[in-house]
């Protein structure tokens, strides 16, 4: 019976109406918002998780925020991504736009290299379509499909990080080239080791 | 150009809820709008991609206003008078108290450095990049969605392997296509205001059956969840599903109560756009059909009822026979037969308990649920006070499971999946969870004695 009966009808029950001065209802409402304003301030916190919600995932984003005001889009994306994004952007700075690039594997990315003391890239851009945006209109081939696919016959440009892939070029490559992009075709230049 | 067009989404929304029912309040038909118009103007994106149409700026505006001008003229010539009589709001602030502002305040500053991270940053997560953004920004870059260059096999050999991308519900990527065919840098634009629609809405809902303060205890306890705050930041979506899922399975519930047509259209039209985001989305689906069958079988409600649920698989069968005729199939990971592997149950249920009686991802939503459940229990029993909702949340729960346990998870094990997506797939409850506990009796009772002794009058 009662499920039948609209909500609004139990929710809102006619006030009854009496005569109620300012004072009275500042008071009142003075004793609600102090009792509501430690309450909300004090009874969610006592677990944890709420104190890193407001500390470390609303106000500190905050401040980024306000640090960096007039960052642009790749700027807060190396924010977020670190070395490995720095990494794509030297790609894209170093390609043609009809490059086909041959990408560095996972292994690759997390190899080490005796010449540098500290990995700078940390595995979030080691697959395919994370990183085809941001090199679009440039294609991407990878190392399962290095051979087998019609686009890895058509590779223009290899990625090399930690010294990776080196083998891939039909020229040698010196052993001190850790970090870049070098085209498969007459090396006008080797560009050195980006700045992750 | 961006700010027109996500003002004309808003406004098809606004005009399409206005369409189902003139009395949904200002706060229901400015919270529903954005996603309603945006799910509409996506769905017919779609279609328009089927046929040959191309993803470009114009065609995205001249749709848009399309959608906002056949909408709008329907509903003057439905509602004439009515729906500008229902623009007006009206005013009633017998209830007012300042525990509302001080909470309104909260959530305003809670859901301010929430809406400034999520514009702020671009898409940066993992799921996102690898999937629903990289993908709109491609199909607008490329002016076409089924003919994509990373839905080939040559170019991507793994895309048509179970769990790919290829086979996902594409709303999200078509609204992103739409957002970047009108020239944006990031798409952040569509989760930041469908999120802030969505507190506007589920607050707007919230108050048709409860009060004023505690609707908005709850929107704020809502908000305030952690894992779900911080994902809604993010482009995935999974809090997306929960807004839609969520209502539309509360709207639902609210019909079984009062069977009011409207609230059973809105209920299916948010879970229709629900399955439009998400393939197991289903669930909820499913759920509001149950509940739909239980009240013409036991309240001998009209049995023609149970076409509208019915009609919110309207979005999956369309996609599915697009995806089919256009190629963008993947490998199925659905396991069709009914089967019995009693470890996988197990892995299953342990995964479930786990997530749903941690404190950690859920804050306090399903603690603070099963207390009012249990100081509920009398009011449930005797006046079967909250039952369709709490129905809902069990039976929805359970469907989801099962779901689960009928994935083969060729492509990850079910222990990563119950540990580091299931998680997110919880995010359909918390709304449910908070609309529960502040929509029972004694939980509301406390409420109106609060606007009884610290209202205006």
């Amino acid at each position: 019976m009662a499920n039948n009966t609209p909500k609004k009808n139990k929710a809102h029950q006619p006030l009854k109406h009496r005569k109620r001065s300012f004072g009275s209802w500042f008071v009142r409402n003075g004793v609600l918002l102090l009792a509501g304003y430690l309450f909300l301030t004090k009874v969610p916190f006592i677990n944890p998780v709420y104190v890193w919600l407001r500390d470390n995932y609303l106000k500190s984003n905050m401040e980024i925020i306000k640090q960096y005001p007039d960052a642009t889009y790749d700027q807060k994306m190396a924010l977020k991504l670190g070395g490995d994004y720095n990494y794509i952007l030297f790609l894209r700075d170093n390609t043609p736009e009809d490059a086909v690039i041959y990408y560095p594997s996972g292994g690759d990315f997390r190899a080490t290299h005796p010449a540098i003391e500290q990995n700078p890239f940390n595995g979030k851009l080691i697959d395919k379509l994370t990183v085809v945006r941001a090199l679009y209109p440039r294609k991407v081939v990878t190392e399962e499909e290095y051979g087998k696919t019609s686009w890895s016959k058509k590779i223009t440009h290899v990625a090399i990080v930690n010294g990776k892939n080196r083998d891939k070029l039909p020229y040698p490559v010196g052993e001190n080239y850790v970090n870049g992009v070098l085209p498969v075709k007459q090396p006008v230049q080797q560009t050195n080791t980006p700045k992750p | 150009m961006i700010a027109i067009a996500l003002i004309l989404l808003f406004l098809a929304g606004f005009f399409i809820v206005s369409l189902i029912s003139e009395k949904f309040s200002l706060t229901e038909r400015i919270g529903f709008g954005f996603p309603v118009g945006l799910g509409i103007v996506t769905f017919i994106m779609m279609i328009a991609d089927w046929f040959g149409g191309r993803i470009a700026t114009t065609n995205s505006m001249i749709l848009t206003c399309i959608v906002c001008a056949v909408a709008f003229t329907i509903v003057i010539a439905a509602q004439k008078k009515k729906f500008v009589e229902s623009l007006v709001p009206t005013f009633d602030f017998s209830w007012f108290n300042l525990l509302w502002v001080l909470l309104l305040i909260f959530l305003i500053w809670v859901e301010y450095h929430n809406f400034a991270k999520c514009m702020y940053f671009p898409t940066y997560d993992r799921d996102s990049m690898a999937g629903f953004d990289t993908i709109g920004y491609l199909a607008a870059q490329e002016h076409t969605y089924k003919g994509l260059s990373i839905f080939t096999g040559d170019y991507m050999p793994r895309m048509h392997n179970p769990g790919s991308c290829i086979s996902y519900l594409p709303m999200l990527q078509f609204s992103y296509a739409y957002i970047y065919s009108l020239g944006a840098e990031t798409s952040k634009a569509i989760p930041a205001f469908f999120y802030l629609s969505f507190i506007i809405a589920f607050y707007g809902m919230a108050k048709r059956t409860m009060s004023h303060t505690a609707a908005m205890f709850a929107t704020l306890a809502m908000v305030f969840t952690p894992e779900m705050i911080s994902f809604s930041s993010l482009s995935a979506t999974n809090v997306m599903q929960a807004a839609m899922a969520s209502t539309g399975l509360i709207y639902v519930c609210m019909w079984c109560n009062e069977k009011k047509k409207e609230l059973l259209v809105m209920g299916a039209l948010l879970l229709a756009i629900n399955h439009w985001l998400r393939a197991e989305g289903i669930v909820f689906g499913c759920t509001a059909g149950i509940l739909v069958l239980l009240q013409c079988v036991r309240k001998k409600a009209a049995w023609s009822n149970l076409i509208i649920p019915i009609l919110t698989l309207i979005p999956t069968i369309t996609f599915m026979l697009y995806s089919a005729s256009c190629n963008l199939t993947s490998e199925s990971a659905i396991i069709t037969r009914l089967y019995w592997d009693a470890e996988k149950a197990g892995i299953i249920y342990d995964g479930a308990w786990k997530l749903l009686s941690q404190l950690t991802f859920y804050g306090w939503a399903f603690l603070i649920m099963l207390i009012a459940v249990i100081a509920n229990g009398y009011y449930s029993v005797k006046e079967k006070d909250n039952l369709n909702v709490l129905l809902a949340f069990c039976l929805s729960l359970i469907l989801y499971y099962f779901v689960l346990y009928h994935v083969d998870y060729k492509w990850d094990s079910i222990n990563n999946v119950l540990a580091y997506s299931a998680k997110r797939f919880m995010f359909c409850y918390v709304p449910i969870a908070w609309y529960y506990t502040c929509n029972s009796k004694i939980v509301q009772s406390g409420f109106n004695w609060i606007e009884k002794t610290c209202g205006l009058k």
